[in-house]
């Protein structure tokens, strides 16, 4: 794009004692960008998250925001504005002055902070709660309150460390969209540390997963779901099926994966780190939602239904298809053919070339 | 309420009822009844009741001796304040195995007796006392300074002997500080003087307030060590109280400075909670 990126981190890392829980991070965040930090627990995003904060100091690489190097700056000094897990709304100030906090702290004459506060609680819908306190306030509206504390002072980038995370499930689908709408309204770069998959996928631009304080991949919601390129990315984003599997070289210069006895070959580019033997052994990543019945004369894994789930918007199935694999999973629309079976049912089960991804 | 649970309710408040009846109605009550009579010639006392001790102690010799007390306890709860503050936050900010050891080094001296230690100092601090040999021997002065017996050794041994009064109360109000406001406030942009105005020093006002009140009321009265310390120079209520209770065998001039004593401290506590408490009323701690 040419546009200088908002954020870079460069060959971060960061020990605790002999504990790496950062391993080398390079990162790039581009302007008004929704970048999620997604990983397990431990994986190192919190620690990312607050090196970005400036709360602690990485023992090598750099932090630089909008063309600075604030790797030496602390917290104060650095154009990033935090919304807390815990939300750390300050207990003795009123609603109003915590959202003036940040700006009393920038010098802002009073007749703007007035505005700026109310133009502020406004946008995140809690006009006329100038004068409670944050114990008077459920959890969902000091997140709001948190929310526009962090962004009322304009930070160049907006961190965001779990916010949802105390908000019951209902209340956290509707926060999802709201704060990614208010994200694309104010242009703002947000880095957003969560280990919820499917909240990353509902609001990321891009999505880093994070594994041993590293990032094991960097891509679009879709890119990371549908082409991972690990297999701990794979498990992690979503649910799969890992096979098995081993790959050759046609003559042709096609590549053929074969599992389980199935054959397909493999769409787009093979990497040579996968391939480099003649018969490699891999394993390959099938969604279970792209698992279909095989048409007549197609070729085809033999499977047992193990068990049939209703699971509401559809119907997950277990299968049996080899006696050391696990159970093949599929997840199929309610009315669907393969949503009808009963365990027992032998079934012939196939999948599309581009549906499979192979993975070290 | 129906009977049943009235009765429980007198059975839970009994014990402390009786406890405050036993310790503080009664003793107070009495000291009241002493004040309002009347001193017998051989230093009895006889129940002619008026409001003639409190008479005189209105007179300047005595409120110039209340307000010299106000004055020293006053600035013994500011230098405690000042000393016990950071030393409180430094506690409060170790790794937790640490914090143990540091609070029992604070408790460790009373171990010994207050006396003991107040007499401690009058050693250090005499003319040819551990202090002054030091600073001869160092060169810093000539001839020995004269510390003690001043108001300056008065407030010296007050604020020895209460400082862990301060340093208690300070302590448990700032462990209680959730560390996560205080990066809050940072990652706002607050520097590290608006952090501790805005943040930390509100959030810790209710172990600011007790501290100074434990330290603030007994520097009003610990006679013994403005005796040792501060010498004839520096007789303040508390020794004005002691003495007329034992040489002048006053007890009801005695029991009348007593009273003044309690009603003053109460009067500057509640100005003092009034003042520096959260402007909220509610509890947010």
């Amino acid at each position: 794009m040419g546009e200088r990126p908002k954020v870079v981190l460069r060959g971060l890392t960061k020990e605790f004692g002999s504990v790496k829980a950062v391993a080398g991070i390079d990162l790039e965040i581009r302007r008004g960008e929704f970048l999620t930090l997604l990983g397990p627990s431990g994986c190192g995003k919190t620690t990312t998250l607050m090196i970005l904060a400036g709360f602690e100091q990485p023992t090598s690489g750099e932090v630089w925001i909008d063309g600075n190097d604030v790797t030496a700056a602390p917290p104060n000094r650095r154009p990033v504005n935090t919304v807390f897990q815990s939300y750390a709304l300050f207990p003795h100030m009123t609603v109003f002055e915590n959202l003036a906090f940040p700006l009393r702290m920038q010098r802002t004459p009073k007749s703007e902070l007035r505005r700026r506060v109310e133009e502020h609680l406004h946008l995140v819908q809690l006009s006329g709660y100038e004068e409670r306190y944050p114990r008077q306030l459920s959890g969902g509206q000091q997140q709001r309150v948190a929310l526009a504390r962090a962004i009322i002072a304009r930070p160049e980038v907006l961190l965001l460390d779990e916010p949802l995370g105390a908000l019951d499930l209902r209340l956290r689908r509707d926060m999802q969209v709201e704060l990614k709408s208010l994200q694309r309204r104010l242009g703002m770069a947000f880095v957003y540390v969560t280990h919820d998959q499917e909240e990353a996928l509902t609001m990321s631009d891009r999505i880093a997963v994070m594994q041993n304080g590293r990032i094991e991949q960097i891509g679009t919601g879709a890119e990371v779901y549908e082409r991972p390129s690990t297999r701990f990315v794979a498990e992690f984003i979503g649910e799969t099926n890992l096979l098995p599997a081993s790959v050759r070289k046609e003559p042709s210069g096609q590549h053929i994966a074969s599992v389980l006895g199935l054959t397909r070959p493999v769409s787009g580019d093979v990497a040579s780190s996968v391939v480099s033997s003649v018969d490699a052994y891999v394993y390959v990543s099938v969604r279970p939602e792209r698992i279909r019945q095989a048409e007549v004369g197609e070729p085809a894994l033999v499977g047992r239904v193990l068990d049939r789930i209703y699971v509401g918007s559809g119907v997950k199935v277990l299968a049996e298809v080899a006696k050391d694999c696990a159970p093949l999973r599929m997840l199929c629309a309610p009315h669907s053919p393969l949503a009808v079976v009963s365990p027992g049912d032998e079934l012939r089960l196939t999948w599309d070339a581009d549906d499979m991804v192979l993975l070290t | 309420m129906t009977p049943r649970t009235r009765f429980g309710l007198v059975l839970l408040l009994a014990p402390v009822v009786l406890w405050l009846l036993a310790f503080q109605v009664i003793p107070l009550g009495l000291v009241l009844a002493v004040s309002l009579s009347t001193r017998g010639r051989y230093g009895g006392i006889v129940w002619e009741w008026g409001l003639h001790n409190y008479v005189r102690f209105l007179d300047p010799l005595y409120l110039g001796i209340l307000a010299d007390s106000l004055i020293v306890a006053g600035i013994t709860t500011i230098v405690a304040l000042a000393i016990g503050y950071p030393f409180a936050y430094y506690v409060a900010s170790r790794p937790p195995q640490w914090r143990n050891i540091l609070l029992l080094l604070v408790v460790i001296p009373f171990w010994t007796n207050m006396l003991i230690r107040t007499y401690a100092w009058a050693m250090i601090l005499r003319a040819n006392g551990f202090l002054n040999n030091l600073l001869i021997g160092l060169g810093l002065i000539d001839e020995p300074l004269q510390i003690l017996y001043t108001q300056s050794a008065a407030v010296l041994g007050l604020t020895y002997v209460l400082l862990p009064f301060m340093i208690l109360p300070l302590y448990a109000a700032i462990e209680k500080l959730d560390h996560r406001l205080v990066q809050a406030a940072q990652d706002l942009g607050a520097s590290s003087w608006h952090v501790l105005r805005q943040v930390i020093l509100p959030l810790t006002m209710p172990g600011v307030i007790a501290g100074s009140i434990m330290v603030f009321v007994p520097a009003l009265a610990l006679f013994f060590v403005t005796d040792l310390l501060g010498g004839a120079r520096s007789l303040l209520i508390g020794n004005l109280i002691h003495r007329q209770f034992t040489q002048a065998r006053d007890w009801p001039f005695g029991a009348a400075s007593s009273v003044v004593l309690t009603l003053v401290s109460l009067v500057l506590i509640f100005v003092y909670v009034r003042f520096f408490s959260p402007k909220d009323d509610e509890e947010w701690i």
